[in-house]
């Protein structure tokens, strides 16, 4: 029944549509991934440790002050231009089993010693991860972000690169994907005359 | 028309077998909870229509409506109940098997 499910999908996708959230995590991601490359390039030294701790502080921070700030921002900005929403949760059981798969690619990255199944395992990640969003609320541009940053990380897998470098850098750019497009989103949204209240 | 057929279409709920509240009750699937001027958009609906199919739709006790805050702004915000998920599930598998002849 595509044609009855499309509300049921725009209402899911509604939740990405300000930019808010692609934005932040974006912003989250590129700092993860700077910092871990920082942190890759200088391990075993005093500063590559002080970067680790900063990595650790940044990925709590964000866990824990990432929500709230979104629906913060969202309020401030967007509620009143797109009207409200929350989305629900709920997930279906090929969404869980491609997030299960996601986890199980890292730990698989994790614990290989090849480095073509350590790059396959972050790959595998990306898309897993992507592909469920997709899924979701079937946003063509997470297929996107799951090609490019799948493929960058194969090819850094097959070029040699240490798969902690490959990780930062797919995190990086995957950042960087999420920045632009919820910047330009977000710019769209905040041209929306605002309506009284709902 | 096979009479099997027949029967499952005079089945069908007719609270929801309208297109402007099958389309609000699907936006309310994808969500926990939305405002007016939100259904609004997603449905196409103008606030009026949309303010006569939400009353329909909470007579048949399919939603609830709220008078809230979100922030410091008054908002009218409006939740799938369960009666409503329950009526909207048998309704969308009435269909699936009117489409689907190897269901229901």
């Amino acid at each position: 029944m595509p044609r009855t499910e499309q509300p049921l999908y725009e209402a899911r996708a509604a939740w990405w549509e300000d930019g808010i959230p692609e934005t932040l995590s974006g912003l989250t991601l590129i700092i993860l991934g700077s910092l871990g490359w920082a942190w890759s390039h200088m391990e075993g030294t005093p500063t590559g440790s002080l970067l680790k701790i900063l990595w650790a502080l940044v990925l709590l921070g964000s866990i824990l002050l990432l929500k709230p700030l979104m629906f913060h921002l969202k309020a401030r900005w967007s509620w009143d231009r797109t009207g409200y929403s929350l989305p629900r949760r709920e997930l279906d059981l090929p969404s869980v089993l491609m997030i299960l798969g996601a986890m199980g690619s890292v730990i698989l990255a994790v614990l290989s010693l090849h480095p073509l199944v350590q790059s396959t395992g972050i790959a595998l990640f990306v898309v897993l991860l992507m592909g469920s969003l997709y899924r979701y609320a079937r946003l063509v541009r997470f297929l996107g972000y799951a090609v490019l940053a799948g493929t960058l990380s194969l090819v850094a897998g097959l070029t040699g690169m240490p798969p902690a470098w490959n990780v930062h850098l797919t995190l990086a750019i995957l950042g960087g994907g999420f920045l632009l497009s919820g910047v330009s989103r977000l710019f769209r949204v905040l041209k929306i005359r605002e309506h009284p209240h709902g | 028309m096979d009479e099997r057929i027949i029967q499952k279409i005079t089945r069908l709920d007719r609270v929801i077998h309208e297109p402007a509240r099958l389309a609000i009750l699907m936006v309310l699937l994808g969500v926990k909870e939305a405002d007016f001027p939100f259904i609004a958009r997603i449905t196409g609906l103008t606030r009026g229509n949309l303010s006569v199919h939400l009353s329909r739709l909470e007579q048949a006790g399919y939603v609830e409506i709220h008078k809230t805050f979100v922030g410091k702004k008054p908002r009218t915000v409006v939740r799938l109940t369960d009666a409503g998920q329950r009526a909207l599930d048998r309704y969308r598998a009435v269909l699936r098997s009117l489409t689907d002849p190897g269901e229901g």
